[in-house]
């Protein structure tokens, strides 16, 4: 009664509780009669108010603390410190096709889990069952967790009402197991596993991982459910691995029971109807694929159990589709074996979308419908672009037709910027090196005239630029190394120059034969000194300013470096105006006349020994690569190709000369070698790829069947068209000869276009991938003619992890013994009333004067 | 309970003195005093306390009655007390004798703090109040030792509780924990370990599970596997498996074989946490031996050694006359896998691993595919185009037991044919003079079947750990997870209790309502009065 109310309140680390009595009514009733009784007796007595008072609080209070006595009351353990650690149930279940395929089979074993779990959790006292936790994984192609941890309450809810929704094709039970043991292995307290399957896996179950969950002392129960019968529907099916442009493609199919089969290629669709039948009847539908790469059809199939699909892949291998507008007589010679070429009106394009390559030979915008350009960008993803500039368009002084084609849509893919405006009012990030002779003969004032020269050069430089300085005597000495040009790095790289000194003989070949490596599209080299040496044999790779510190000029060719500037001994390089740092606005925007273009690229094979009529004058942008280049300072693009950095689908290349027929003659190995570039898929035979639909992921093989001409690991990504990229992972499957990964597709209603690239070392390969819009749940796989329950595999686990067979059985609770903790208040309070009640009889002695 | 007692005692006896005082006198003022000599001071204080009819009697007796019930209350709740408790104890200590015990972790091994809580369960035991005790003790290692008596009092047998090279498991421990009793009628089991708590019901004895140690961190070795080399397209392999507990795996380990001394590098295995694993060369058969780097929490689980037979190239017994043994296979024998021909079967073949090939492209076969079941081995290189092209004849007899068609022609002849256990495939024989793309198809077909056959996944290897004495420690992976987080210590007060023991009603709550009842009736019966007896 009285004791109840303060029920639970803690005191030192425990708390109150009332074991209660029949005799505890009673005993208030008393109290009360003792109280009021008490305190008559004292307004009757004849002695001094508090006095009487005293005396009856003393007896009441004797006579309340009796009355709690017989309630019982007792300090208990508290419950949120007791020494129960709980425990976690990991229910670990089958999302397999085969465990869902009858569906209410399979949640009926789910409800049972979760009754389990239930009738697990009533056996827990209430103060420990906060303690216990529960998880929910899947295993089906992999392992994954649902959801995190939760209270077993919730876990028995949730496993009543939970559902695969898309049944996935094989079942990895081991490694659900796995990643359940390590979830389990950084857990206190009891640990259990509850297995809902059908026991049919796609990988064996090794031993030394039930002995882990042995050693572990956890135990594996089961819930086991199966399917009456095997899978109906789409059991198999199969395309050709490989076929050619135009070639008939043939499906195979195996299938179990009536239903309608669809092949789906998103603008056509095949239908057939499949006859009923107790037995596995084999299927056959076939088609065309128009599109080279790896191409993807859907097969469905409907029946009255539902819907199933599938896509398949095959790789279509072909000449290149070449679609060319303008003249570009050299196309016709390309051999049809690998080019497959279709001329193009410009007033009335095909969707370039359709072609591999498309060749815009000396064509300007206006030749083509209005919203071309933007056409053009879309299918730039996957169709790379080639523009060839031909030869002068009116004067040199008015813009080209590239010029043209930057003022478009297509301006930020393409590999050159033809608008000196915006090159002079924001030039792009200079590479420079300082090449600084240090021999003897600059010693006094010639070296004090160079040091002021890289001073005036330093000066120049933008944050974003970089800097490099190389002195050299008999050979080449320490070097300030090329850094970022940060008001840190200047002056860093001025007190470099201060330190210089003069000595030892002039020998700059090595120095020049270094700067090599500091070749960039936007390279700027300066060469200091006396002019007192030999000519070196070679040119430095850029642009190149030579200053002169005494008053003799260079010996070498200068036409071939750049510009020569005389600055004199004891000369103010500070008042020289280097022509680098201040370009002219450009008048013109051509360049005549023919050349020999030289060969500055990394490519091979890009060389055709022959002349061009003239180029339009362009700068190339940071990211692009200039393959050819005028053979006279300043050192123009002729050919520049680049890959966009965030759209790596896009590649586009463009010649800025004039390409005759001769490029189909003498020079059609190097029009071949600068198409296959921009292509992106030049080797088909390089490598056999295959691409398959396993449920929910593709999985991509990969073998190499030609020698990698550059060293390197095979490395897959799949690239999407708003630009993002997918990393795949590549691990060597020795069974199958091939380099395996899984690709991961979100799903989609309509067919998605992708490129995979495969890059090995420098050579790099972009296949297009076309996956069909997504259907219902793939369905196929090792499990589809399994059904009932693996008892074999159920009693293996069970028996090895010591676990329970949950049909049969429930999961009883341990409860760790806690020896009884109650302290019982009774004892304590009778000795505090009957000290009371003689307390209060002597108070009657007690006076007050 | 007796403190209580002494209290009601001692309150009595004040309340009965109080009504042995002789009456206070009253105050008197007399003003002739100074003619009669001075009165005999007031008694007051003790001095008034005497051996006296008590001042008021029925009072008195009505407060001594209550007092009365509530010793007999505390009697009560005594005897209740004594009653619950058994009249004998009697426990088992299971002791943990692993290697781990000798872990140390806070100062202290293991097994040092086993043998404080057995000291300590000793302790409880011998202050329970029962009068029959008694204690034995099983040791659990690899295996469960006898059960020994253990006395009450005196130094515990260290020998026999020291931790041993070995390896034990929760299983084992409930195990000894259920073993019949060695002459000592048992009411507790207590197991002293560093394993995890497992659920139990002994069936009459309560259990009590004493986790014992702190994590600390350790990485031991779990596993070797051999992979063999594809047909010499691949290195075989060697696989080492590890664990790591509580701390990160080392870099490398170091592997030692007859070609000499390797490091392999140890990668986190991305399918499971807290595992890791190492690839390195195997050089052919012979004795290896891989070692962790020391200083971890176990050391047992460090050092590994294999003896490994498999010869670098994959061993066959091949007995097919259409086509040679490929260079890359080895010349195997009754206990490799058999590659032969329909017509040389033997009945005891069936129950090897079996390639059985038979004269599929002897003859023309049917037009097209029929029902085919999908193989990842079979479908990664076979272009079902070609077969077309080129079918061969099905499999002329009735399948052999275990097998199952994977593939059949459209007239329902099975082509291939598969078996799961032992591994079996069925295939047309290849053969090297037929025209293209028969020829082909064929060595595809058959050398796509082989490699499924064959190139097994990688097989684990029996392995032995070897301790820093060079003795072997058997089963020491089970020792490896010491960075296991820690339980909660066991209730050691569970020993004294008699919580099992059903409760009797208890009839104090009566006494105390009836000494609340004799207090009513002191106060009524000084109300009946029309003044106090005593003022």
């Amino acid at each position: 009664m009285i004791c109840a109310r303060f029920q639970g309140i803690s005191f030192a680390g425990r708390q109150l509780d009332c074991l209660g009595s029949a005799a505890e009514v009673w005993a208030w009733g008393l109290v009360a009669l003792i109280i009021a009784a008490s305190f008559v007796l004292g307004w009757r007595a004849r002695r001094k108010p508090a006095l009487r008072l005293l005396t009856a609080a003393l007896f009441s209070l004797a006579a309340v603390a009796l009355a709690l006595a017989i309630e019982q009351p007792v300090l208990r353990q508290s419950a949120a410190e007791g020494d129960g650690e709980g425990g976690t149930i990991v229910v670990l279940l089958d999302a397999s096709e085969s465990f869902w395929r009858d569906g209410d089979a399979a949640s009926a074993a789910l409800s049972r889990g979760g009754q389990r779990v239930a009738q697990f959790l009533a056996q827990i006292p209430a103060q420990d069952a906060a303690q216990w936790h529960g998880a929910l994984r899947l295993f089906g192609q992999n392992s994954r967790a649902i959801g995190g941890e939760t209270s077993l309450a919730n876990l028995s809810a949730t496993l009543r009402n939970y559902r695969v929704a898309a049944p996935e094709p094989a079942s990895d039970l081991r490694a659900g197991l796995m990643a359940t043991l390590a979830t389990l292995r950084s857990k206190t307290g009891q640990r259990m596993v509850m297995l809902v399957s059908d026991g049919w896996g796609s990988a064996a179950l090794d031993d030394a991982l039930l002995d882990d969950f042995r050693a572990e002392g956890i135990p594996i129960h089961i819930v086991t459910a199966g399917a009456a019968a095997p899978a109906a529907g789409l059991i198999a099916a199969d395309i050709g691995p490989e076929h050619r442009l135009g070639e008939e493609v043939i499906l195979r199919g195996t299938v179990l029971g009536a239903g309608e089969a669809v092949l789906d290629q998103g603008e056509s669709q095949v239908v057939t109807q499949i006859a009923d039948s107790r037995h596995l009847r084999a299927m056959r539908l076939s088609t065309q694929l128009s599109n080279r790469g790896l191409q993807g059809v859907r097969l469905g199939f409907t029946s009255d159990l539902g819907q199933q699909s599938k896509s398949l892949f095959t790789l279509v291998r072909g000449p290149a589709r070449l679609l060319v507008f303008g003249a570009a007589p050299w196309a016709d010679a390309l051999p049809a074996v690998r080019w497959q070429l279709e001329r193009g009106d410009p007033a009335a394009p095909p969707d370039p979308a359709a072609y591999d390559l498309v060749v815009i030979d000396a064509l300007a915008p206006s030749a083509f419908p209005a919203d071309y350009t933007k056409i053009l960008l879309a299918a730039a993803d996957g169709t790379g672009l080639f523009w060839i500039n031909g030869g002068l368009r009116g004067a040199v002084d008015q813009p080209q037709v590239i010029s043209d084609w930057n003022e478009t849509v297509l301006n930020p893919i393409l590999p050159v910027d033809s608008d000196p405006r915006i090159f002079v009012q924001e030039p792009p990030p200079r590479d420079i090196v300082i090449m600084v002779d240090v021999s003897g003969s600059m010693g006094g004032t010639r070296l004090g005239s160079a040091q002021s020269a890289i001073n005036a050069i330093l000066s120049q430089l933008r944050p974003r630029d970089t800097v490099a300085i190389l002195p050299f005597a008999d050979g080449a000495l320490r070097p300030f190394a090329q850094t970022s040009a940060s008001p840190a790095t200047l002056d860093a790289a001025r007190r470099y120059t201060a330190g210089l000194s003069a000595g030892g003989g002039t020998a700059p070949a090595d120095t020049i034969r270094d700067s090599a490596k500091f070749v960039s599209n936007y390279c700027a080299f300066f060469f200091i000194s006396d002019a007192d040496f030999e000519p070196p044999q070679a040119a430095p790779q850029c642009f190149t300013t030579a200053i002169s510190v005494s008053d003799s000029h260079f010996t070498m060719d200068i036409s071939k470096w750049g510009e020569e500037i005389l600055v004199g001994e004891g000369g103010n390089a500070g008042a020289i105006s280097m022509r680098y740092f201040k370009p002219d606005e450009r008048t013109e925007f051509f360049r005549q006349p023919r050349f020999r273009p030289v060969m500055t690229g990394a490519e091979s094979g890009l060389d055709g020994a022959i002349d061009v009529d003239g180029i339009a004058i362009t700068y190339p942008r940071a990211d692009a690569k200039v393959e050819s280049v005028h053979a006279d300072p300043p050192p123009d693009p002729v050919f520049v190709w680049r890959r966009d950095a965030s759209r790596s689908g896009v590649v586009t290349g463009v010649f800025l000369g004039p390409m005759g027929a001769e490029w189909g003659g003498q020079a059609l190995d190097a029009t071949e070698a600068m198409l296959n570039l921009l292509l992106g898929w030049p080797d088909q035979d390089k490598y056999l790829i295959r691409l398959s639909d396993i449920g929910g992921s593709y999985r991509l093989a990969v073998t190499e069947i030609k020698q990698a001409t550059t060293p390197g690991t095979l490395s897959a990504s799949m690239r999407w068209p708003d630009g993002s990229a997918t990393g795949i992972s590549l691990n060597f499957d020795p069974r199958l000869g091939a380099n395996v990964g899984d690709v991961v597709l979100t799903k989609t209603e309509t067919a998605q276009r992708a490129m995979l690239v495969l890059q090995q070392g420098a050579d790099i390969q972009r296949i297009p991938v076309t996956f069909p819009r997504s259907g219902p749940d793939s369905i196929s796989g090792a499990e589809q003619l399994d059904y009932g329950v693996n008892l074999q595999l159920i009693s293996q686990i069970v028996e090895a992890s010591n676990g329970l067979a949950l049909d049969q059985q429930e999961i009883r609770f341990y409860d760790p013994l806690k020896a009884a903790q109650n302290r019982p208040l009774y004892p304590f309070l009778l000795a505090f009333a009957f000290a009371m009640l003689a307390l209060s009889v002597w108070s009657r002695e007690f006076k007050i004067q | 309970m007796i403190w209580a007692a002494a209290v009601l005692a001692i309150s009595a006896l004040a309340m009965l003195l109080w009504h042995m005082q002789k009456p206070r006198p009253r105050r008197i003022a007399i003003s002739f005093a100074r003619f009669v000599p001075p009165l005999p001071p007031a008694p007051a204080g003790w001095s008034r306390i005497t051996l006296t009819r008590p001042r008021d009697l029925p009072a008195l007796l009505c407060l001594l009655a209550a007092v009365g019930f509530g010793l007999w209350a505390l009697l009560d709740a005594g005897r209740n007390h004594r009653a619950a408790l058994p009249d004998h104890l009697g426990l088992r200590v299971v002791f943990d004798r692993s290697g781990s015990m000798a872990v140390a972790d806070g100062g202290e091994s293991r097994q040092t703090r086993a043998l404080k809580q057995v000291e300590a369960a000793r302790l409880v035991l011998a202050n329970a109040g029962v009068g029959s005790l008694c204690i034995e003790m099983l040791g659990v290692g690899a295996a469960i030792g006898p059960a020994l008596p253990l006395a009450m009092a005196g130094p515990l047998p260290a020998d026999d509780m020291a931790p041993l090279s070995e390896g034990a498991e929760p299983a084992r421990l409930l195990e000894a924990a259920r073993r019949p009793a060695n002459g000592c009628a048992l009411t507790h089991v207590l197991v002293v370990t560093d394993l995890p708590p497992q659920p139990a019901d002994l069936g009459g004895p309560l259990l009590l599970w004493d986790q014992i140690g702190a994590a600390v961190g350790n990485s031991g070795l779990r596993a070797l596997t051999l992979r063999p080399s594809a047909f010499g397209q691949t290195t075989p392999e060697i696989r080492l498996e590890g664990v790591n507990s509580g701390r990160d795996a080392p870099p490398v380990l170091v592997l030692t074989g007859p070609a000499g001394q390797q490091n392999a590098v140890i990668y986190p295995d991305p399918e499971a946490e807290g595992r890791w694993y190492a690839i390195a060369v195997y050089n052919g058969a012979g004795e290896y031996t891989a070692r962790l780097p020391a200083s971890d929490g176990y050391p047992g689980d460090d050092r590994i050694s294999a003896r490994l037979d498999m010869p670098l190239a994959l061993a066959v017994d091949w007995q097919l006359g259409t086509l040679p043994r490929p260079a890359s296979l080895a010349a195997g024998g009754a206990a490799d896998p058999l590659v032969t021909e329909l017509a040389q079967l033997t009945p005891q073949d069936l129950a090897r691993p079996l390639m059985l090939t038979y004269p599929g492209f002897d003859s023309k076969g049917a037009t097209q595919i029929g029902p085919f079941r999908e193989s990842l081995a079979l479908h990664s290189a076979l272009n079902f185009d070609a077969m077309e092209a080129a079918m061969p004849a099905p499999y002329p007899a009735i399948l052999p037991p275990g097998f199952v068609p994977m593939m059949t022609d459209d007239q329902g002849g099975v082509l291939i044919a598969q078996r799961a256990d032992p591994p079996g495939l069925i295939l047309p024989a290849p053969r090297l003079d037929l025209p293209e793309p028969q020829r082909s198809l064929s060595l595809t077909l058959f050398f796509s079947g082989l490699a499924d056959l064959i190139v097994t996944p990688p097989r684990a290897q029996p392995i032995r750990w070897i301790g820093q004495d060079g003795a072997p420690i058997p089963d020491a992976w089970r020792e490896s997870l010491t960075g296991r987080p820690a339980g909660a210590p066991a209730d050691l007060a569970v020993l004294a209790g008699g919580s099992a023991a059903p409760q009797q009603l208890p009839l104090w709550p009566w006494a105390v309502l009836a000494a609340l009842a004799a207090l009513l009736a002191e106060k009524l019966l000084r109300l009946s009065r029309n003044r106090e007896a005593v003022q």
